[in-house]
């Protein structure tokens, strides 16, 4: 990340000046591949040039001569026209072998700095995101940074080109020349108009093709309420629209596009044409020979293609710099940095809150003035209605948030705090991968056995063919609701957390079996300390001590005894989960 | 279903030709845009090939016409030159119109698939989509229609081009001189065997590159959405290594492409030199004798590299070809799977007004456990539920209470058995029918990102064919008792939920839910733990809301609240797929060594155990 920082300091945003940044910055990165293939593209430059001058003497000196009667040597010339193709070719493998290499050298670079920065934020900088923003800088936007690699060496070769094969055509015929010269700037001006009319329509692609994908992504995860709601009509009209929209904004910009390849197509050959005319007459004037003539014919012809290349490498700067743009506003979100220092805890606590204070990115205050100790060994709850704050402060218990004030002291004995969330995620690998995740060779196989026992992971497992072997997720089986929770618990208790967070992480089983599971992690000493959020009355019957939250604050802490007696939002959640929560279901 | 589920690129055949060719013909005969026009457009296409041909025959003619004997026919040269003017602006434009008229045939083409696969995902029924992966649907209308779309404009276009320029050059060489253009031909023969070999190569490189792509892309997508389960377990270091080699091995493969798609571009060059050497030796071989001239050497000369060029500009898009053709492959593929047998059938009517609910002799497994003997989530049960009554379901984790609702409102069919609504078996009915007659609350409702009020306008639409205006919606909330929770969103209804609701909490998405089950108005409702994440409170004040939305409908409750249960006309026990206990609230409680009965008794032991503490 530390040369991220070429945006920041570039003054005007599309220039060419933030183009040439861009690329000195890929040429420092790896700069063997991109000197390579600069030597490969210049080569092949000079040799293009001096193969239309070969092939210019064949015609003179071997081919006219010999059809005129005359039996002229022809050695040199042949070895000159095969010599010099051969280094043509050896150039153009040497450029565009290394001009991939670089390429995707610099790809992996960007995809390695977007790893680490999506690995290195915490998780408030998740929730400020939006999962499409992210994915693309990682995926089409770190593409597009570097799509101007591909051109860059060959278009660096065909200025070589350009400059040698107007001083070499200037040296044959001065007049000759001089249109040849003025024929390529020319082209490239006509390029940059084309450019500025295009990129409207172009630009009105690219959004249009983001919503379209962004509506057919809610079709798709959306399938069942459209259903259930007979909303087909409505989704079809909406997505026809946008397909509308973007057919025609493509239409329109290749209507611009093949108008601009016609007049670039029809100059090549109109001013090859007419110097066919122009140089018969320096021919008959003896200003020239038919092989230089010939030569000059040729040359003009081989810049057709290296032309239309260099207009393509114009026309992608500004789009790689757009996607370099996006990746680097990615990568430059600083990390907030960590406090190493590690404070001192009372001795019977394993977590210490002081006057901690978190706010929400739209200012609402989640939770203020907490201050809370956990005790060594205790089981505590946390109550209160939707929306007072229990998973935020789960959040902070475990480090996972950052208060925005406040302190938060770990003892340094808890040295691992394990949180079950409230929905549980299962990552592309196997049920195996899964349970060691983040413990591989930390976890006993006595453990691991354990754990899949108390959380009933094994009743299912024992249906796979592959057991713990077994691949979950994307090329994988698909596990249920319930069978990913119990995975999750598993995950947990299988590493023997001093500290574990349960996010009311037993909702999803029915009350018998959160009984039961909840029952065996406390009676297996499965963690030292546990907290739990609580939305049912088993966890409640469990726990030593009971915090009660209310919009954000602790409004009461004590045991059930106390509380019933002192806190009147207390009482008035038991109340409710008594005459509510008590199906047997 | 397989064909769709079949997972990207693993239909690539070895024979890239044959399965290009097969998927040409299906795509042309699907997709009449295609068709349309295509005669002329090849056409214009044979004409402007004729164009890459003209300087190298003027020059040869010049050689032989305008320059003789040290002496310059400028009349020849300027009539020589007015005509190959003429010729090359003609076919220029023809070049341009010919490209134009494909690539707008193209776009209209991928437009109409865009349009077809929609409606097809759009007709896919509850099951079909449930056994196909939504990557895989999403990734037919994105990323495939945008591979053909590139393929389009660039791929297909030098196909055409090219194609027809290396016939229309191989055809000049000929015509120039039969035996010159003959060992051409043959020694570019060889070429052919090298591209065909490379080619194999560059195509399962670029194959692997886009596995681990993909592979990428996983890991990222879980370094984001699993961001909080990465950190909390101390798992970003194994993240990374795991991203590292995935980035490292799709570096390596498409390295591995570059490297070949550099020798493949090449190689035609090289032929070239040569070809062109051979052949001029060839010449002076044969030399003035055999009618052969200084022009017509240096004619054939320039047509042998019209002839190998575009060889090496298809080496360029032989990926994007076998790309294209395998995208186009799944989506026809998609837009040609069976429709549902239901709507071939001619559909039957349910009864007007309230709706009884009939469960016969109904079984039920799913498909991806069936080899297990013990797979039946629901056997042979048997239920009848009169119009307007409401029925509680009970039971533990996988007794079968969800599937039950699934067959109730047919977003799945049973094994064997039928489910009956006002006598009609649902499985006839028209589904447009059945989804405005019943409605399911589910516990995880899905919300649009849009509006509030949008968001519960939209169950309007099936009954009444439009939204229901926001005023109409804002009424609707209050009615619920939503009013306060309303007045307290930033911006009331016109409040925007984000993507899947997300900036809502999972209690309000459901609130959502129900004031949609309410615009609905169906005559049966069936509610999937539909408060489960509303907390007790608020529930309690929902309590007589809920009353009133189940009042003259059929209603059943998945329930986990006791109230709820207590309040039904009847409760079911299910256990292991089967109804084990069914009876009114009061009965079952009283009944000795009732499942039910023993079930409260729990209850009221662990409330028991809650009163002692205290």
């Amino acid at each position: 990340m530390r040369d991220a920082g070429w945006v920041s300091a570039s003054p005007s945003p599309s220039g060419l000046g933030a183009g040439a940044r861009l690329i000195a910055l890929y040429v420092r990165r790896h700069p063997q591949a991109f000197a390579l293939a600069t030597v490969g593209a210049v080569l092949f430059g000079v040799a293009t040039v001096a193969w239309s001058w070969a092939f210019g003497n064949v015609v003179e000196d071997v081919v006219r001569p010999f059809f005129a009667g005359e039996t002229p040597g022809w050695r040199t010339a042949f070895l000159a026209l095969i010599g010099i193709g051969m280094l043509r070719s050896t150039s153009a493998v040497l450029r565009r072998a290394n001009a991939a290499i670089h390429r995707q050298r610099n790809t992996a670079s960007w995809h390695e700095m977007v790893t680490d920065q999506l690995l290195a934020q915490p998780i408030s900088f998740f929730r400020r995101q939006t999962t499409g923003d992210l994915l693309a800088a990682a995926d089409n936007d770190a593409d597009a940074a570097v799509t101007i690699l591909s051109p860059l060496p060959y278009s660096l070769g065909v200025m070589v080109l350009l400059v040698t094969s107007i001083v070499w055509m200037l040296n044959v015929d001065l007049v000759l020349g001089a249109i040849g010269a003025a024929t390529f700037p020319l082209l490239i001006l006509a390029n940059r108009r084309f450019e500025d009319k295009v990129q409207e329509p172009t630009e009105r692609v690219q959004a249009g093709i983001a919503v379209l994908a962004g509506r057919t992504h809610e079709m798709v995860d959306g399938f069942g309420a459209v259903k259930a709601l007979g909303l087909e009509g409505l989704m079809k009209q909406r997505l026809d629209e946008q397909i509308t929209v973007v057919t025609t904004a493509k239409v329109e910009a290749m209507r611009i596009r093949v108008t601009f390849e016609a007049v670039q197509d029809i100059f090549i050959p109109v001013v090859n044409v007419l110097s066919i005319l122009l140089g018969a007459s320096r021919v008959r004037s003896g200003a020239m020979t038919v092989g230089e003539l010939v030569s000059l014919l040729v040359l003009v012809n081989l810049m057709a293609w290296p032309l239309r290349l260099l207009g393509w490498a114009l026309t992608d700067l500004p789009k790689s710099v757009a996607g370099a743009r996006r990746v680097s506003a990615l990568l430059n979100v600083t990390v907030p940095p960590l406090s190493l220092v590690l404070p001192t805890v009372a001795s019977e606590h394993v977590i210490e809150l002081r006057s901690v204070r978190v706010v929400h990115d739209d200012g609402r205050v989640a939770l203020d003035g907490i201050d809370l100790d956990i005790r060594r060994g205790e089981t505590l709850a946390i109550v209160g209605p939707t929306g007072s704050g229990k998973s935020t402060l789960l959040d902070v218990i475990s480090g996972l948030e950052t208060p925005a004030s406040g302190e938060r002291r770990v003892a340094a004995t808890a040295s691992d705090i394990v949180m079950v969330f409230q929905e549980p995620v299962v990552l592309n690998g196997t049920i195996a991968s899964n349970l060691l995740l983040g413990s591989a060779g930390k976890v006993t196989k006595e453990h691991l056995k354990q754990a899949t026992a108390i959380a009933e992971v094994d009743e299912f497992v024992a249906g796979f063919a592959d057991g713990l072997a077994t691949r979950v997720g994307e090329r994988g089986v698909s596990l249920s609701g319930g069978q990913r929770q119990r995975l999750a618990l598993a995950r947990a208790i299988a590493r023997r957390p001093d500290v574990l967070l349960l996010d009311d992480t037993t909702s999803s089983l029915d009350a018998e079996t959160e009984e039961r599971v909840l029952g065996r992690i406390e009676t297996g000493a499965m963690a030292e300390t546990l907290v739990i959020v609580a939305a049912r009355p088993a966890a409640i019957t469990f726990a030593d001590r009971l915090v009660v939250l209310d919009e954000g604050k602790i409004v009461a802490v004590g045991t059930q005894s106390e509380l019933l007696q002192t806190s009147p939002l207390y009482v008035q959640l038991v109340e409710a989960l008594a005459s509510n929560t008590k199906a047997p279901a | 279903m397989t064909v769709i589920v079949a997972p990207d690129g693993s239909n690539q055949s070895d024979d890239l030709g044959q399965s290009v060719w097969v998927t040409l013909r299906r795509g042309l005969s699907s997709v009449p845009e295609l068709r349309r026009g295509l005669g002329f457009t090849l056409a214009l296409a044979v004409f402007s090939a004729l164009g890459r041909l003209v300087v190298p025959l003027i020059i040869g003619r010049a050689i032989d016409k305008g320059f003789t004997d040290g002496r310059v026919d400028m009349a020849f040269i300027t009539r020589l030159v007015g005509l190959g003017l003429v010729v090359v602006l003609m076919t220029t434009a023809a070049a341009q119109w010919s490209h134009y008229r494909l690539n707008v045939r193209a776009e209209q083409a991928l437009a109409a698939l865009r349009r077809s696969s929609v409606d097809r995902i759009l007709r896919l029924s509850i099951q079909q989509h449930g056994d196909t992966r939504r990557g895989v649907l999403v990734a037919r209308l994105t990323s495939d229609v945008e591979t053909l779309s590139q393929f389009f404009s660039w791929g297909a276009v030098a196909w055409i081009l090219d194609g027809t320029t290396i016939a229309v050059a191989a055809v000049a060489m000929l015509v120039v001189d039969v035996r010159l253009g003959l060992i051409a031909i043959v020694m570019s023969l060889p070429m052919l065997l090298v591209f065909r070999h490379l080619q194999k190569s560059l195509v399962e490189a670029y194959g692997s590159a886009r596995l681990h792509v993909g592979d990428y892309l996983g890991r990222i997508s879980e370094a984001v959405g699993a961001s909080q389960l990465i950190r909390g377990y101390g798992a970003t270091h194994e993240i990374r290594v795991s991203t590292r080699v995935a980035i490292a091995g799709r570096r390596d493969a498409s390295i591995r492409a570059g490297k070949l798609s550099a020798i493949l571009g090449v190689s035609s060059d090289v032929f070239g030199t040569a070809i062109v050497t051979v052949c001029l030796v060839v010449a002076l071989r044969l030399g003035p004798a055999s009618g052969l001239s200084a022009g017509a050497v240096v004619t054939f000369m320039l047509l042998v590299t019209r002839y190998l060029e575009p060889f090496g500009e298809l080496a360029e898009v032989v990926d994007q070809t076998q790309l294209a053709s395998s995208g186009m492959t799944r989506i026809l593929d998609l837009i040609d799977l069976p429709d549902d047998v239901v709507r071939t059938l001619s559909p039957l009517t349910l009864p007007a007004g309230g709706l009884s609910v009939v469960l016969d002799e109904v079984s039920f497994s799913y498909p991806s456990r069936a080899e297990t003997p013990d797979s039946f989530a629901l056997r042979n049960l048997s239920l009848r539920i009169k119009i307007g009554e409401t029925v509680a379901i009970v039971g533990a984790t996988g007794s079968g209470k969800s599937t039950l609702a699934k067959l109730i409102v047919r977003t799945a069919d049973p094994t064997s058995g039928t489910v009956q609504l006002g006598g009609v078996d649902i499985a006839r009915v028209d589904p447009v029918e059945l989804r405005r007659r019943v409605q399911l609350v589910p516990q995880e409702p899905f919300l649009f990102d849009t509006t509030i009020a949008e968001n519960v306008a939209m169950a309007a639409v099936a009954s009444t064919g439009e939204l229901m205006s926001t005023d109409q919606v804002d009424a609707v909330l209050r009615d619920f008792g939503l009013g306060d929770w309303l007045d307290g969103m930033r911006e009331g209804s016109l409040t925007r939920v984000g993507e899947r609701g997300a900036l809502l909490s999972a209690g309000e998405r459901q609130l959502i839910a129900l004031a949609r089950s309410r615009v609905a108005n169906p005559d049966v409702i069936v509610l999937d733990e539909a408060t489960s994440s509303v907390d007790a409170v608020t529930e309690n004040r929902l309590a007589e809301t809920l009353q009133k939305l189940g009042e003259g409908r059929t209603t059943i409750v998945i329930a986990h609240r006791l109230t709820t249960v207590l309040r039904a006309d009847r409760v079911v026990v299910l256990e292991a797929g089967r109804i084990v206990e069914a009876g009114t609230p009061s009965e079952l409680s009283n009944r000795p060594d009732g499942v039910f009965a023993g079930l409260l008794k729990a209850w009221e032991r662990a409330e028991n155990s809650e009163s002692t503490s205290s």
